[in-house]
């Protein structure tokens, strides 16, 4: 008796330890950044910051101070609203480009992954063509032949992370496929849709998700990429890239802070997104009835 | 498809694998017909081509690299003539099978009264209401304690007896006509195992059930089935009601197989009498009789010929494929085989 009694009390704090120490603080961090970044770049135009495109607010290369937080560009131009701008474009091309990619290739992937092998095979074939292309020169191609607008960067971008994102959810698909329990949904008459996405599809939401996070963080770099080209949005509408490229091409002696911010922005940014998809991966591989 | 016979028929079928060292056939030309509401235990050794027989009466191997010769007929359905996209409506209503490990037959991530609902939708005769009635309805007829609750738990806050429970009660949820059950009881206690037996034994006398059993326990066989097909190295080499075959066996492997299964009833004298040696590779299968190289009672002609299946002259329901089957008596295939061990 007196033992279950001692017992208690230390056996619920052990167990509080080991369910929060799941994700970690780490994790939380990173979360809270990734929502901050994606809340303010949603309400931009609501906030009490100066117009990001509106030259001489104050002066030119003048550094951080307390009516302009992050400082001014080289026309005057206020950087923190730049930066906050300049959010919506990474932000929208890093999901927007691999919730497509998702959408497509996750679809292709499960049809692909649950179905007869000459669909597989061909399926499979295109995507490692695909693959095989060189991304940036693919990435150049594609902005060159069209134009460089927000939608255009965000297809081609997605275009890129369809075969890649295809192959990881075809692979899923094959491993849960191949359970018991997709065959004892087969003889209990379910159509193959319904085995697809009612079956299949709940079990490999964790690897969605995981390589979700992880492409939207390389999405983001890609945008940065073409805008450090200036193959990304036409100036003067700000983005990470494009600010990093203006800052670094003509004023990096003069002011490294104009090339700092933006920086900082895209590498803590992708930083998080890796961070959360790595640290959800852990966590579903761990868990038990998880894949 | 509706069904219009009442009987199951399988007339020479042979299942092979094409593989990178030639052709494996798993099943060879096995035939047996089964009148509805009967029980067929199929038993054999691990290897025998026991569950490639059962999964293939409803076409359930994946048919890519494989070979399928003969014919199937359930209840007048042609199987083995039926196109890949016409199978789906050969399951729930007409064929449903219950798998050995229940944990991994479920899906982990759904709610147990979803993955039977699942079921009872592609019947498409149910609408909301009266699906989450015939859910827990069916859970009760299984025997779920508290089925309402119940069915809101996954499969892994289930026990393994309820798990099983469960799958039967999905393979059940559209009453079948056949039921394959591919060693429902091996991962279970000891204990469960009964009780799901019973369980099964009552379902199939409810609906007028055909149940195939596959299975390597005896003690099963005896339980449970009418009828029992022996398999050995893809051939059912003996076949006939239960009480016959395990009182009378004709065929020495039949023999041996119960002879090496342990019984509470075995006299403390008697010793357990394994079986030498292993089953022959199936790419590499004896010339004669397959079972001949591990017979002791084989002669040089079981090494040559392979013996067909023969009816018993008295028992015209008992089966066996061998040349030199044991005498009828049991008490006499006794005194043989006495002899025949001493004259080794």
């Amino acid at each position: 008796m007196t033992l279950t009694v001692t017992e208690k009390p230390n056996a619920t704090p052990v167990a509080k330890r080991s369910s929060s120490k799941g994700l970690g603080w780490f994790f939380w961090a990173c979360t809270f950044w990734v929502l901050a970044v994606i809340i303010l770049a949603i309400i931009a135009p609501l906030l009490p910051i100066d117009n990001p495109n509106k030259t001489f607010v104050c002066q030119p290369f003048s550094g951080p101070s307390g009516s302009h937080l992050l400082g001014c560009d080289d026309l005057g131009r206020d950087i923190l609203s730049r930066i906050i701008f300049g959010s919506r474009v990474s932000m929208f091309v890093g999901i927007v480009s691999i919730g497509i990619g998702l959408i497509i290739g996750g679809f292709l992937g499960l049809i692909s992954g649950y179905n007869n092998k000459k669909l597989d095979t061909v399926m499979n074939t295109i995507a490692n063509i695909i693959i095989s292309f060189p991304t940036l020169i693919l990435l150049l191609a594609i902005v060159a032949v069209f134009n460089h607008s927000l939608i255009v960067i965000t297809l081609s971008i997605s275009f890129i992370s369809i075969p890649l994102l295809f192959r990881v959810i075809r692979s899923a698909t094959i491993s849960v496929a191949n359970k018991e329990f997709v065959q004892a949904a087969r003889t209990m008459g379910s159509s193959r849709i319904r085995i697809v996405f009612v079956e299949i599809l709940p079990n490999i939401t964790p690897i969605i998700v995981v390589y979700g996070c992880l492409g939207i963080g390389s999405a983001i770099i890609a945008e940065g990429t073409l805008a450090f080209l200036g193959l990304s949005v036409s100036l003067p509408t700000p983005s990470w890239g494009n600010m990093i490229a203006e800052g670094a091409q003509s004023f990096l002696r003069r002011d490294f802070l104009l090339t700092l911010w933006p920086s900082i922005m895209i590498i803590m940014t992708v930083v998080c997104f890796n961070f959360i998809s790595q640290r959800l991966e852990g966590k579903f591989n761990s868990g038990d009835g998880a894949i | 498809m509706e069904p219009t016979t009442d009987s199951i028929s399988v007339e020479n079928l042979s299942v092979s694998f094409k593989t990178d060292r030639g052709l494996l056939k798993a099943v060879d030309s096995v035939s047996f017909s089964l009148r509805k509401g009967s029980i067929l235990g199929i038993v054999g050794e691990s290897g025998s081509g026991k569950t490639v027989l059962s999964r293939t009466l409803i076409r359930l191997l994946p048919e890519t690299n494989l070979k399928i010769e003969g014919s199937i007929d359930l209840f007048g359905i042609k199987v083995t003539s039926l196109k890949q996209r016409q199978l789906r409506h050969l399951y729930g209503s007409l064929a449903s099978i219950i798998f050995q490990d229940p944990l991994t037959a479920l899906n982990p991530v759904m709610k147990i009264k979803k993955q039977i609902a699942e079921t009872l939708k592609v019947a498409s005769n149910h609408n909301g209401s009266n699906i989450k009635k015939s859910v827990i309805d069916l859970l009760d007829r299984v025997g779920i304690p508290d089925p309402k609750s119940k069915s809101e738990s996954y499969p892994h806050q289930l026990s393994g007896g309820q798990r099983q429970r469960v799958m039967i009660a999905s393979a059940i949820a559209n009453s079948p006509k056949l039921l394959i059950a591919d060693e429902p009881t091996t991962a279970l206690d000891v204990t469960i195992q009964l009780q799901i037996l019973k369980l099964l034994k009552e379902l199939q006398k409810q609906n007028d059930m055909t149940l195939i059993m596959v299975t390597h326990d005896l003690g099963v066989v005896e339980y449970i089935c009418d009828y029992v097909a022996v398999m050995y190295a893809g051939k059912i080499v003996e076949f006939g009601r239960t009480e016959d075959i395990l009182s009378r066996p004709l065929m020495p492997y039949t023999r041996a197989l119960i002879d090496s299964t342990p019984s509470i009833h075995r006299d403390k004298s008697e010793k357990l009498m394994p079986i030498e040696s292993m089953i022959p590779d199936p790419f590499n299968l004896p010339k004669g009789c397959r079972f001949a190289p591990r017979c002791r009672h084989s002669q040089t002609r079981c090494l040559i010929e392979s013996p067909r299946p023969t009816q018993d002259a008295i028992n015209t329901s008992h089966s066996y494929s061998c040349f030199y089957p044991l005498k009828n008596e049991w008490a006499v295939s006794k005194a043989n085989e006495t002899i025949a061990t001493s004259d080794e």
